[in-house]
């Protein structure tokens, strides 16, 4: 069998073989180089975010905070402040009791009253401050989260690795 | 411009975007889950790596929702969304120094990636399957870069209508469809003449 020349492949009419061969191509990109997980979801939430015209807060900073519960084992909590031109945001973060793939997060802002999301990839809970400005979220998944304050314009957190 | 039917990757993609401009917030959703993997697959083809691709494609989506409103035809929405990922790709790669304007049409060197493994249920075929399936990647992507993008762009076209995306792409008239044209005729040649591959 003669090899074809590329000239008279080209020249030919699209046929059932080319089809076949494209479809082929389109599953097997999927297998070898999906999309990855998660993609659209970040992109919905950076559109919803320029829909919402939120501000970014600041990370202002981050400590661990030591505390003796106990005669035996202290415990260590991780502490991080945002600010933005409205509002300040302070979180503790608490490895909950016997477990190590869920969190509690405290919550201090200087809004008392505003509602907050805690968003992850697939999940938003929402939680309100009290008078004082304190809110809390338990049994929170160890996974990138913002959190978004809301008001006028609302405030959005950047990512928050757990 | 010709009507598409409404259960084609364009047809759907401009009533998702016709619906987002008449004011259902939702159908951008819509439109994003449904075009999102044609651009990422025009971005990786482009050569970007797996976190430049995706900050590229988000990219274009916000570009389109800071400037939606001046997309005169909203049956142009799926050309505009792979040109702007395309125009974008070639861009940051020439930047990021992983491809030049000489590059474009010459065939490049083979960096396969791995599929799947085999599953349980019928490994002979599945072992076939993905020897084949390994073949025929290892032979796209030996292709020239313009040749590559067009053929892992267009194979997510309903066919025959790969003209649409192919344009979107830039590329000229009768670079496929109703012919061949020469960067499908060059895959085929390739797959004919790999005597480990076979269509069935």
């Amino acid at each position: 069998m003669s090899i074809p020349q590329i000239d008279a492949l080209a020249s030919e009419p699209l046929d059932e073989f080319d089809a076949r061969i494209l479809a082929d191509l389109a599953r097997v990109q999927d297998q070898a180089d999906p999309p990855p997980a998660g993609l659209t979801d970040r992109i919905r939430f950076e559109l919803s975010l320029r829909a919402l015209q939120a501000e970014l807060a600041e990370l202002q900073g981050m400590s661990e905070l030591e505390t003796v519960r106990s005669q035996s084992a202290p415990e260590v909590f991780d502490t991080i402040s945002f600010t933005a031109s409205r509002v300040s945001l302070m979180i503790t973060v608490t490895p909950e009791r016997g477990r190590d793939d869920t969190v509690r997060i405290d919550a201090w802002v200087t809004t008392p009253g505003v509602e907050i999301e805690l968003w992850q990839e697939g999940s938003k809970r929402t939680a309100r401050a009290d008078e004082d400005g304190r809110l809390a979220w338990d049994d929170v998944p160890r996974r990138p989260t913002r959190l978004l304050i809301s008001g006028t314009p609302p405030v959005v957190t950047p990512t928050i690795e757990l | 411009m010709t009507a598409s039917a409404t259960d084609t990757l364009p047809g759907r993609a401009t009533a998702a975007f016709t619906a987002y401009r008449d004011g259902d917030v939702g159908a951008l959703g819509t439109l994003v889950d449904l075009v999102t993997p044609v651009l990422w697959h025009a971005a990786r083809a482009c050569g970007l790596d797996a976190a430049t691709a995706e900050d590229v494609v988000q990219g274009t989506w916000v570009k389109l929702y800071e400037g939606g409103d001046r997309i005169a035809e909203p049956g142009a929405i799926l050309a505009w969304l792979v040109t702007t990922t395309r125009r974008e790709s070639w861009r940051v790669s020439a930047r990021l120094g992983r491809a030049t304007p000489t590059d474009f049409d010459e065939p490049v060197p083979p960096r396969g990636e791995p599929l799947g493994t085999a599953s349980a249920a019928d490994p002979e075929q599945e072992v076939l399957r993905d020897d084949r399936d390994r073949r025929l990647w290892d032979h796209v992507q030996r292709l020239s870069p313009r040749c590559q993008v067009l053929m892992r762009v267009i194979c997510f076209a309903d066919a025959p209508n790969y003209a649409v995306l192919a344009e979107s792409l830039g590329m000229p008239v009768g670079s496929i469809g109703p012919t061949r044209g020469r960067c499908l005729a060059a895959l085929r040649k390739a797959l004919l003449t790999d005597p480990h591959w076979s269509l069935t």
